[in-house]
């Protein structure tokens, strides 16, 4: 071990005498960058990968962990409709807005502000009545937590931003790290356990390597006012907030004390002129009417964001009592609109089902691709030395933790959607605190056993966790299950399917790991 | 589009069969220098037209174009493995 850190040393050495004019060994500098960036930051950015990659399919998710949410076809009436709800509950609110059910969400929601208080409520699809939802974050809590890690407020985004420069460096010093690849290029090897590693580590980078990029670097562009906030704070008072008010466009202010208006327009006329303009069916994403029931009332209808690689979706502002089209929103300035597009591009809004599944296993392979790198750091060490030290052990650990725990974790935040009683306080964050008691049930866990009894412990519980899940929910509910396939609702049948899958997978790792202990004694899973 | 997600198939196997190691697994002899610059240059050229093709029908398509790129060359790898492995 002496050895490896005067190795360390002397790289270190060597990396930084590239600024004294000395003459470096290039490519062991990058393997030392790549393996401590890697190693420092893999567990992070592997929980940021993983629950990013889940955020792809955001509105499924949260679809399946709202079971009350009712399909059905989407009428013309829904807009009516919800004015007419609005109209008897909410007559004196500042805002209403209305959300228009999709197939990836199925979920008819308006909302409406009076003063600082915001209201929602749901409503059945199918006859407009009131529906109650279970209280969950669904699908957003992978969402904020890829990119907060729950810490808004103490620093979140600036670790995750962090990381996500950290990735693009093990990135391109991977290039140099792995130059065998090009050789190996197409070369797979699963006969032995550490050149299945190496292998799969240099195809998945191979194969991700545009992903990656295009991933961290619209990550970075996405807060690029936080992360690089100089430029702001020189020119401007205020720093990013005014910076922020004066690039993103609105529209002008509403005077509060207006007449109170005889009579509204009635939206069937503006969906005429809204559909010369959008082509397409059901095009409408979301509708925002500022002062409704007053003179100077105006409805703004932004469009679905298929069309657009940007994450800014096409407006339209009309008058709600005339029905006239309104000069909209200013166009943004290009500077602006490169963002928006990094923000779209990262977010992938404009993808359809099969685009989407491929950014879903490209982000899946990125997930591989790091836990197979902190393998490697582990597997190559360990054969070298017959003694474990302290560094392997902990890392040995986390790697258990960090990689399946948090797999069995989200499993758990699943569960949690099914088991808590609907009706206790605060239940959304009571199913997020249930995700972290049990990630930390798993480090504990792979503390107290030995490392490959806990392996092969944690991977047949995450199977039994898989397992359960669709028979829990068809018990909890049959017509749930048995409703989707009536409906050929694929989104529920895939999430079930997809849950199945993994469980086997799960189960097949046990085996290897358990044939591997008995064939090979002592330390076999690094 | 399908035309251009074939011609990028044919075009990656055809890179990949310009390397000693995959010619050997499919037509169980050593590659010479010829056929190699053949399939390189019938990969590559391929590969061009199938890109040229994609950029013409628009941004989305690019994009599909490198995931496919992705899908391919996982595709091409777990196949040699699986002939390496019967073989």
């Amino acid at each position: 071990m002496e050895w490896d850190i005067a190795v360390n040393l002397r790289v270190t050495a060597s990396f930084l005498g590239v600024s004294f004019g000395m003459k470096p060994d290039f490519r062991k500098c990058m393997i030392w960058l790549h393996t401590y960036s890697g190693l420092i930051l893999g567990w992070l950015l592997y929980a940021i990968f993983v629950s990013g990659t889940l955020s792809y399919f955001n509105p499924e998710i949260s679809q399946w962990m709202k079971p009350e949410l009712n399909r059905g076809s989407h009428s013309s009436e829904l807009v009516n409709q919800s004015i007419e709800y609005l109209q008897t509950h909410a007559s004196d609110a500042e805002r209403w807005r209305i959300y228009m059910p999709n197939e990836r969400t199925q979920h008819w929601k308006v909302q409406w502000n009076t003063g600082r208080e915001r209201h929602s409520q749901t409503l059945n699809i199918q006859d407009g009545s009131m529906i109650e939802v279970r209280d969950t974050k669904g699908g957003d809590f992978f969402r904020t937590f890829h990119y907060t890690l729950q810490l808004r407020g103490y620093g979140g985004r600036y670790i995750a931003g962090a990381a996500a420069m950290l990735m693009l460096v093990a990135v391109f010093s991977g290039i140099f790290t792995h130059r065998r690849f090009f050789r190996d290029f197409f070369t797979l090897r699963w006969n032995k356990f550490s050149k299945l590693l190496t292998d799969s580590h240099a195809i998945a980078g191979v194969i991700t390597l545009p992903f990656c990029i295009m991933i961290c670097t619209s990550a970075l562009m996405i807060y690029i006012t936080m992360y690089i906030p100089w430029g702001a704070e020189h020119y401007y008072k205020g720093g990013q907030r005014e910076l922020n008010k004066y690039t993103i466009p609105a529209l002008p202010k509403l005077d509060k004390n207006s007449e109170i208006a005889k009579k509204q327009i009635d939206f069937s006329v503006l969906q005429q002129k809204i559909n010369q303009v959008w082509l397409g069916s059901d095009q409408i994403d979301t509708i925002t009417i500022e002062r409704p029931n007053r003179e100077i009332g105006r409805i703004i209808v932004s469009r679905v964001k298929q069309q657009t690689l940007s994450n800014q979706a096409e407006r339209l502002v009309f008058s709600s009592v005339t029905g006239q089209a309104l000069p909209g929103y200013p166009n943004n300035s290009a500077v602006v609109n490169v963002r928006r597009v990094f923000y779209g591009l990262h977010e992938a809004q404009f993808a359809g089902t099969a685009m989407r599944w491929m950014f879903f296993i490209l982000g899946a392979a990125a997930s591989a691709l790091i836990a197979s790198g902190l393998f490697i750091w582990l597997n190559k060490r360990l054969n070298k030395t017959k003694k474990q030290h302290l560094g392997h052990l902990i890392v040995g650990r986390l790697n258990l933790t960090g990689i399946l725990g948090l797999l069995l974790a989200i499993l758990a935040y699943f569960q949690a959607n099914r088991w808590l009683p609907i009706d206790i306080e605060n239940r959304a964050s009571v199913e997020i605190e249930v995700f972290f008691w049990a990630w930390l049930a798993t480090l504990v866990h792979s503390l107290l056993r030995p490392i490959d009894k806990a392996w092969l412990e944690q991977l047949l519980a995450g199977a039994m966790l898989c397992f359960s899940l669709p028979i829990i929910d068809f018990s909890q509910d049959p017509s749930r299950l048995l409703g989707s396939f009536g409906q050929t609702n694929m989104i529920y049948l895939t999430f079930n399917v997809v849950i199945i899958v993994v469980g086997f997978i799960f189960l097949n790792i046990a085996l290897k790991v358990r044939h591997r202990t008995n064939s090979v004694s002592g330390n076999a899973l690094c | 589009m399908l035309i251009a997600f074939i011609l990028q198939a044919i075009g990656l196997m055809s890179l990949s069969l310009s390397m000693d190691k995959h010619f050997k697994a499919i037509f169980n002899q050593p590659l010479n220098a010829t056929i190699a610059l053949t399939f390189k240059t019938i990969g590559w050229l391929l590969m061009m037209i199938s890109l040229l093709l994609v950029v013409q029908m628009g941004v989305i398509f690019l994009l599909y174009w490198m995931a496919l790129l992705s899908f391919g060359i996982i595709f091409i790898a777990i196949s040699y493995c699986v002939i390496n492995e019967i073989t």
